[in-house]
């Protein structure tokens, strides 16, 4: 599907004609960005139902939103990024409650087993991570998951969060130091020399 | 903290921003239901149909129009100059009109009896 010129429409206008009726847009849109939500949302919770869950619901909050978005106003993606993001923090919080855990009990290393123990070592440090996230405060989460997960410079971030570059600054650099605290004792067991 | 964490959280996320999932059949299928359930029905977008255009639709358009107007228009002719022979060809095949006294009496006659008193 393209426009006038034989440009590919944009999201919003994909959005636009999916409202309108047109089911080919549909279609268009979650091929165009459903992929980057799920991959913010695994990368976030380290946990694929999860984030399969996430990337569904933050889909259907779009479809739900068609018929009233105003063009101009936002970028669709930047909206995702946004509603993934705020989906992501409330699992991870919902998850910091149900475990009402230190990071003690988190991502202890499984028993190597030979083939796939470079893959296990890798998912449990992701797991760490996550868990790590979910200690942080939601903001500070968010941030850093903008920043250092899926590479948003700090404009963007500032755009999706809608907050000034100052804050996302502040939030990242206070949200890293206290990741780093969180995993302090941690990096022997996850796979890290502690040199 | 110490700078060795600090490396430690580096290398943890710039291994986790690597992760690249497919996006699985059976999630896809359901973001397209979800779209065809949510998504907005194209008749309640569109403009209400006037009651003249639904009266249009139900005799069969501008064509049936034309008929029912012609139709019209031949009816009041007849009636108003029938046509030579139109009368007695209706008499022929529907018989000649002829007044019946169902009362057998004159119904009115006792009110006349009373005006005149």
């Amino acid at each position: 599907m393209t426009g006038g010129q034989g440009t590919p429409l944009s999201d919003a206008e994909l959005l636009a004609a999916y409202a309108a009726g047109d089911g080919d847009a549909a279609q268009l849109l979650a091929a165009r960005l459903l992929p980057g939500v799920l991959g913010q949302a695994t990368r976030m919770l380290a946990d694929q139902a999860e984030a399969e869950d996430v990337a569904q619901e933050a889909m259907i909050r779009l479809w739900k939103v068609a018929p009233d978005w105003r063009e101009g106003e936002a970028q669709v993606s930047t909206w995702l990024y946004r509603v993934t993001a705020n989906l992501c923090t409330d699992r991870l919080r919902k998850r910091k409650r149900a475990a009402g855990h230190s990071l003690d009990d988190v991502a202890e290393p499984p028993d190597p087993t030979p083939g796939v123990e470079v893959r296990m070592q890798q998912s449990a440090r992701h797991q760490a991570l996550a868990d790590a996230l979910a200690q942080l405060p939601e903001r500070q989460a968010q941030a850093v998951a903008l920043r250092h997960l899926e590479g948003h410079a700090n404009p963007e971030i500032a755009r999706i969060m809608d907050i000034s570059v100052r804050s996302v600054e502040s939030l990242t650099a206070r949200g890293k130091r206290a990741l780093a605290a969180i995993l302090a004792g941690q990096k022997a067991a996850l796979g890290y020399d502690n040199d | 903290m110490t700078d060795p964490d600090a490396k430690a959280v580096d290398a943890a996320l710039d291994e986790a921003s690597m992760v690249r999932p497919e996006v699985p059949d059976h999630l896809m299928n359901a973001v397209m239901m979800d779209a065809a359930r949510l998504q907005p029905r194209v008749a309640a977008a569109m403009p209400r149909q006037s009651l003249w255009d639904t009266f249009l639709d139900l005799i069969g358009g501008w064509p049936a129009v034309g008929g029912l107007a012609a139709a019209g228009v031949a009816g009041v002719w007849l009636g108003a100059a029938p046509p030579v022979g139109l009368e007695s060809a209706a008499a022929s095949l529907l018989g000649e009109t002829e007044a019946i006294d169902l009362w057998g009496t004159d119904v009115l006659s006792s009110f006349e009896i009373g005006e005149g008193l």
